[in-house]
């Protein structure tokens, strides 16, 4: 039964992060043209990897990065690595703190589009024959937009974690709640 | 009953008002205009008269006019409600007159031209800013390969970098990935036209003794069997000729500005379409011809 619930969790999230990515492909191209759009993909894994336990949040951060770039070329193995990394690197700052608020999750998904554009550009220097270039005004734009729109996403992800009934660490009490 | 005792206040007031009457139907009958006895009173009640009927009007024309108002309230409602689904058609409709424009221009092209080509419209970028791609919505399903020409009216834009059923990804000339053969117009230059990643290119490989100028336009030199030879691609914005180089280092712009295009062509079979320019020749004068 709590993997079925599980399952159901986990299938939203997927179709909630498909959904996002398509808004930021599609929708904020069509409406808002060349303004770089807040990466509305990496708010939702953020909160997975605040809101699950690790390792084996990893896999879903995986399953929703996968299902986020099937709207973009970029290749699945340098888009893994480039989370593989930056999963470690938010795990290793939410272990060391923490504070169960908005506030932080805003914070985070500052810190984290910033850390994403980073990790990107170093693994796209180091492994790529044509490396990506600086892409200032891109990046910073979406470094700024995304803890923006991180918020309205916090309490989508908290109500869909209640609806479905499968939260795994509550955010707003104990650490890990079945352990 | 003592006859002294009378009131003779109230005696005298009651005679008074015995010839009141009296004296008024005498003045009545003496053909005066109006009743002196009333004239004090008309007068009174002409101010009455007229604060009511001022008063009366004025309540009449504040609540005519703030029934007015409401109607004009409404009617303004109504008509602000109009004017703005008005509004919303006239841009339906300005937005439709422009799509029709650009429709008939392309089907104008695909008539003219003998390609065969499939018809695309633009519906999204890349998720990352680091890859230079749009979303088409066409897919295999259309025929769309890995690696056909996607173009404009105005120039090439990229080609296909992957296919699914019913949507493909174009890679942009401006993307770090992309080269294209290109040549130069006007002096006939040859060369690689590699994107930088952002919103420019670049024009490698071309011998440093080529004489390029900023503005000259780049087509494709349709070695590659992708694109049709002579389609526009780019423009030179900067030339750089370094001492230490072999080749030149040309800047250039795209022809069409990727972001800004809605509907694309894909090109499934060039069949060795050429847009090259007839070369001008000038008439050589026969011994026929006739002289003035």
């Amino acid at each position: 039964m709590f993997i079925g619930r599980k399952l159901i969790y986990v299938f939203g999230l997927i179709i909630f992060i498909a959904f996002l990515s398509a808004f930021q492909t599609v929708f904020w191209y069509q409406t808002l043209g060349l303004l770089a759009p807040p990466l509305l993909w990496l708010c939702v894994i953020n909160y997975v990897i605040l809101s699950r336990r690790e390792p084996q949040s990893l896999l879903l951060v995986y399953i929703l990065a996968i299902s986020a770039s099937s709207l973009s070329s970029v290749g699945v193995g340098v888009f893994l690595t480039v989370l593989f990394f930056y999963y470690w690197i938010v795990i290793l700052f939410k272990d060391n703190f923490y504070i169960e608020s908005l506030s932080y999750f805003i914070l985070l998904n500052l810190g984290g589009a910033t850390l994403f554009h980073l990790l990107f550009f170093i693994t796209s220097r180091l492994t790529e024959t044509n490396p990506t270039q600086i892409l200032f005004f891109d990046r910073i734009t979406q470094i700024l937009l995304t803890p923006l729109f991180s918020i309205p996403l916090y309490w989508i992800l908290k109500k869909w974690e209640r609806i479905s009934k499968a939260p795994e660490i509550y955010m707003d009490t104990a650490r890990y709640e079945f352990e | 009953m003592n006859f002294l005792n009378l009131n003779w206040r109230k005696v005298a007031l009651v005679i008074l008002a015995g010839l009141l009457p009296l004296l008024s139907i005498n003045m009545e009958q003496k053909g005066k205009e109006t009743d002196w006895i009333k004239q004090p009173f008309q007068l009174l009640s002409g101010f009455a008269e007229d604060f009511f009927f001022g008063f009366t009007h004025g309540v009449r024309s504040t609540t005519a006019f703030y029934i007015y108002l409401l109607n004009i309230k409404k009617e303004n409602e109504d008509l602000r409600d109009l004017n703005g689904r008005l509004k919303t058609e006239i841009t339906l409709y300005r937005e439709l007159e422009i799509e029709n424009g650009r429709l008939r221009d392309l089907l104008q092209f695909k008539q003219k031209s003998k390609m065969e080509m499939v018809a695309a419209r633009v519906v999204g970028r890349d998720l990352v800013p680091d890859y230079n791609t749009l979303t088409i919505n066409k897919g295999s399903e259309q025929g769309l390969k890995k690696g056909q020409a996607v173009i404009t009216l105005k120039g090439a834009l990229g080609t296909i970098l992957d296919v699914d059923t019913h949507r493909a990804h174009v890679m942009l000339i401006t993307d770090r990935y992309s080269v294209v053969d290109g040549l130069v117009e006007r002096t006939r230059a040859q060369g690689y036209v590699e994107g930088n990643g952002g919103a420019s290119s670049s024009l490698k490989y071309t011998d440093r003794t080529s004489e390029l100028l900023k503005g000259d336009r780049i087509v494709t030199g349709g070695l590659d069997n992708v694109f049709p030879k002579g389609f526009p691609l780019a423009v030179i914005e900067k030339v750089e000729n370094k001492a230490y180089s072999v080749a030149l280092k040309i800047e250039l712009k795209p022809i069409v500005e990727p972001f800004e295009v809605e509907e694309v062509f894909v090109v499934v079979n060039s069949q060795g379409e050429d847009f090259t320019p007839a070369p001008v020749t000038t008439a050589i004068p026969t011994e026929k011809s006739e002289t003035p």
